[in-house]
């Protein structure tokens, strides 16, 4: 089968274009790096099934970097290189155009972002610069869709052309091209820029960086609750209960499948966060609990992604987490961890030494909880407000920081400097920040479900085979002794492992005080990421990494429970 | 007169007069389009010593300290 490979530099759009040619959902952002590893497809072309690669960006193909040398690879194998270029960047695209064209493959060029160009005041004399390079050249516009037709038609057009040229003469070419093809002329700058300027300034930009986290939390909250309170909990209450209590009397009301299925029914209906049953806990945390979330905030992150805002706060934060050993670009897993720790993990292949994936992966499976775990968190603690959510946030913080540090000064290997373009902001295009939402939403439906309802399911057959009970008793010295929690609470330890949602919303029916409540969303969130996680940080650290990564966790949270146990205790207000 | 890139002060433009690094860091500031003979804008200061942010090609481009020290401007009058 003929293979089409893409290929450019980094942020040019290549996923955009991918998505264009497939119509396969794939996520991209206005950020170097988000293709971290290769995602096929397949598109037809005049009648046959035809491979499409898309490859993380590269500049050269020098082996300078690991993600080149298989970008190399790639190339041997594909029948017809799409070289992306974002247009409004020709000169910086053109060294690996001609590289490529040295490689003697097939070629053709797109000159993608060709508005935002246009836009920019840069005018490229497309056949002049189709000429001087031999291959087609089509602009086109991947969000749009603008040149799709066109580049489809020149595909069979694509061949290869070999330029002889010394390595020392590069140079000297792309100059002469870009002085015959391009025009740029001067312009005003438009308001974007200006932002952009005021978003990495020192006075302005930690203001603004502020503002603009605590607004996107606030809004964050209010659509979640919102969603809640208008549409699920109405749905679940309105149209689930009445099927639920049918089901419960086909079933007698009693019984081992009853307690499983449906758990918990009280005398003024059911409860459905304290049921505990299969079909009704099982389907209300998911659904009516954490998706409301889920779907706000990755509403906020497709827009910090799209507009180019998260490489600023990179940029801003840069000196802060060097101190952690890391650079500023290592606040994007931090970010993508909030929603999910499963991208989070992936994401840290931004980051470039052994030393800062460990960091960054560690930091992130302690101290970053999941949506999910936070809208339980939510639910069960935002009623107390400042004096509730402030302790656990407080403590994360903190211990991000100081656990940070610590790592920094004994992980052996070094921390690079940030050396990165800062792409320019660009208004989020509607349509694929709402696929980037949909693509990101039934991730979240199809992976996230079948879980809940296996932790549910599990955690009631581990109850009733008394097997909750009998590691209560064992681990009641640290679960009693050291967290200050009932001994039942050590189920929500086991099934945190599964899934965080269920397990902190099995704190529910323990009617925990409100310094308990506390410390076991805190002790939650550190000791252990979920299984999916660890899954993904085994692949990424490899097992000797991992190993010291799980005992960091466990230490941190036996400390930093007690700890927090310790030091509320102290305090009139929580006792 | 010439300045290194972190010496440069906010809004000062001038040309790069030589990368002096190695060979990893010249291939990787060439990639962002920062080579001998460009022309260069610094854009903002950092607090703590962040990084040095300057305009080539009408794009900015984020570097440490350290390398900023290593690319020598010859800056306008």
């Amino acid at each position: 089968m003929k293979r089409i490979l893409l290929m450019g530099n980094p942020n040019v759009g290549k996923s955009s274009v991918f998505a264009r040619l497939t119509g396969a959902d794939v996520i991209a952002s206005n950020y170097p790096g988000t293709t971290v590893g290769f995602t096929k497809g397949r598109m037809l072309l005049d009648g046959e099934q035809v491979e499409v690669v898309d490859a993380p960006g590269t500049y050269t193909l020098d082996a300078g970097s690991r993600a080149e040398e298989v970008a190399v690879q790639m190339l041997h194998d594909c029948s017809v290189v799409v070289n992306v270029i974002d247009a409004s960047a020709l000169e910086r695209g053109l060294p690996l155009t001609l590289q490529l064209l040295k490689c003697g493959k097939p070629v053709v060029t797109i000159l993608n972002m060709w508005d935002a160009a246009k836009h920019g005041g840069i005018e490229i004399d497309v056949e002049a610069l189709e000429q001087r390079l031999g291959v087609p050249v089509v602009p086109t516009c991947a969000l749009t869709g603008e040149g799709f037709k066109h580049l489809i038609d020149r595909l069979k057009e694509a061949r290869a052309n070999t330029i002889e040229y010394d390595d020392d003469e590069r140079w000297h070419l792309i100059g002469d091209t870009i002085e015959a093809t391009q025009k740029v002329t001067h312009r005003h700058h438009t308001l974007l820029e200006i932002l952009g300027d005021a978003s990495v300034h020192p006075a302005t930009g930690l203001p603004i960086a502020l503002v603009l986290v605590a607004g996107t939390f606030t809004i964050i909250r209010y659509i979640g609750e919102g969603l809640i309170n208008g549409v699920f909990d109405p749905l679940f209450y309105h149209l689930w209960a009445p099927v639920i209590h049918k089901i419960s009397g086909w079933l007698g009301g009693q019984g081992v499948l009853h307690s499983v299925l449906i758990g918990r029914v009280g005398p003024d209906g059911i409860d459905f966060v304290e049921a505990l049953g299969v079909l009704t806990t099982g389907f209300y945390v998911p659904i009516a609990m954490v998706l409301p979330y889920v779907v706000s905030f990755y509403l906020a992150l497709g827009v910090m992604e799209d507009t180019g805002y998260l490489p600023r706060l990179g940029v801003l934060l840069d000196s802060l987490m060097h101190r952690l050993g890391l650079h500023g670009l290592a606040i994007i897993p931090m970010m993508l961890g909030l929603g999910c720790n499963v991208p989070g993990a992936l994401a840290t292949r931004l980051v470039e030494t052994r030393k800062e994936r460990f960091i960054c992966a560690t930091l992130m499976a302690i101290c970053v909880p999941c949506m999910a775990q936070l809208a339980i968190i939510f639910t069960l603690i935002a009623h107390e407000g400042v004096m509730g959510l402030g302790p656990v946030f407080l403590t994360l913080i903190l211990l991000w920081f100081t656990l940070g540090m610590i790592l920094s000064r004994f992980v052996k290997g070094a921390t690079p400097e940030i050396i990165m373009e800062i792409p320019p902001y660009r208004l989020p295009y509607m349509r694929g920040l709402f696929k980037k939402l949909w693509i990101r939403t039934r991730h979240f439906i199809c992976e996230a479900v079948p879980y809940v309802l296996l932790g549910v399911l599990l955690m009631n057959l581990l109850d009733t085979l008394g097997v909750i009970r009998a590691i209560g008793t064992v681990a009641r010295p640290v679960v009693s002794g050291i967290f200050g929690l009932p001994q039942n609470a050590v189920g929500a330890l086991v099934i945190g492992f599964l899934r965080k949602d269920v397990a902190v919303g099995m704190l529910g029916p323990l009617h925990l005080s409100l310094r308990q409540l506390i410390v076991a969303s805190v002790v939650l969130t550190i000791y252990f990421p979920c299984v999916a996680t660890f899954m993904v940080m085994f692949k990424e650290l490899g097992w000797r990494d991992l190993l010291k990564s799980a005992g960091i966790m466990f230490v941190c949270s036996l400390l930093v429970g007690g700890l927090l146990n310790f030091v509320l205790g102290l305090l009139p207000y929580y006792r | 007169m010439l300045k290194t890139l972190a010496e440069m002060k906010p809004g000062e433009t001038g040309s790069v007069s030589s990368v002096d690094a190695g060979e990893g860091l010249i291939q990787r500031l060439d990639n962002l389009g920062l080579r001998t003979g460009k022309r260069v804008r610094r854009s903002s200061g950092q607090w703590f010593s962040g990084p040095v942010t300057v305009i080539v090609d009408q794009r900015r481009i984020a570097l440490g300290h350290g390398a900023a020290r290593k690319v020598l401007i010859e800056v306008d009058e």
